[in-house]
């Protein structure tokens, strides 16, 4: 009697098959976790944005205001909402609904008398416990 | 003559591969679920600082650079001037009126659920913003502290992303709403 040959797939076929699948998943996965992780740091980045945009018009309408008392202002602050000069620069992360962000804003001035006022803000807000930031630099005159 | 067997999977062959599927599947769904919610979310977060970062430039160049005089209603007139004297002010949760440099009057007021703009020759208001935002808390406002400086025009307004469903949504991270406040000095009051 001929021995029969067994029809199917032997061992070597189901694991290259196998592991072609769990490498096509396993990339897929990946790729789909990193790209969820991108999207919420860009999430964050347009609400911090609007954060920095906000100090940043709140400060040009101090210094419209009254430039005097605007250039009484040097050094940190935190910048909270409603904004209003806290001196030193925010402690936690407390800005926003939840509260993510925070907003430090740091001013230098020149000239005798006072002409010129920069001012730096950064809203800054963990991702995954790494840090990211948001800049905003602004130069102010006397005469403008 | 012998009995002859079929060769197939077994039973428990078969369970193994669905349970393995099973658990696979959903995994893998709800990683691509996931994501197009978080898309959804940055797409509905764009439009709306879109269109308020529109909204404020808009109103910011023209009552900067045109603005004359500064009333409660149209047709502007010398009875409902505002902020036009020494520690003056005036504020509203509807509308506001302009005079420009070529004696035509211009203004933004809330329509429904936006902010528009009217003017002398389009009287016909224009709604600034799209139909998949929607404009609450808006207040316009003006002051004058002192006769050597021009007055200032405050405005601000809630702008949120706002169609047939997600209007409806209570949940506050379905929710993508954004806070605008500015003041404008007339530069050429």
């Amino acid at each position: 009697m001929a021995m029969k040959k067994s029809i199917g797939f032997s061992l070597i076929e189901i694991l290259v098959f196998a592991t072609v699948l769990s490498l096509f998943f396993i990339s897929a996965v990946t790729i789909t976790t990193f790209s969820l992780r991108d999207l919420k740091i860009q999430e964050h980045k347009i609400l911090a944005t609007r954060y920095a945009e906000e100090a940043s018009e709140w400060i040009k309408q101090e210094k419209e205001d009254d430039w005097q008392i605007f250039a009484t202002h040097n050094g940190d602050y935190c910048l909270k909402d409603p904004i209003i000069w806290t001196s030193n620069l925010c402690s936690s992360y407390d800005l926003g609904t939840p509260g993510l962000f925070k907003r430090d804003l740091t001013i230098s001035r020149s000239g005798d008398p006072i002409d010129k006022i920069t001012t730096v803000l950064t809203v800054s807000w963990l991702e995954n416990g790494l840090p990211q930031n948001v800049v905003l630099k602004s130069v102010y005159h006397l005469w403008e | 003559m012998g009995i002859t067997y079929k060769k197939s999977f077994t039973l428990i062959e078969t369970i193994v591969v669905i349970a393995v599927i099973g658990l696979i599947l959903p995994v893998v769904f709800s990683i691509f679920f996931v994501l197009l919610q978080q898309q959804t979310k940055i797409y509905r977060l764009n439009t709306v600082k879109k269109e308020g970062d529109y909204l404020i430039g808009i109103i910011e160049n023209t009552l900067r650079n045109d603005t004359k005089s500064i009333h409660s209603a149209e047709p502007p007139t010398d009875s409902n001037i505002k902020c036009s004297t020494e520690n003056s002010n005036y504020s509203s949760l509807t509308s506001l009126y302009f005079l420009d440099k070529k004696d035509q009057w211009f203004g933004y007021l809330l329509n429904g659920d936006a902010i528009a703009f009217t003017s002398e020759p389009t009287p016909t208001s224009v709604n600034l913003n799209s139909l998949k935002t929607k404009i609450s808390g808006f207040s316009i406002s003006c002051s004058r502290n002192s006769l050597y400086s021009p007055p200032s025009v405050s405005l601000s307004f809630t702008i949120q992303y706002c169609n047939d469903v997600a209007c409806a949504q209570t949940r506050p991270e379905e929710i993508a709403s954004l806070f605008y406040r500015t003041k404008i000095k007339l530069r050429n009051y």
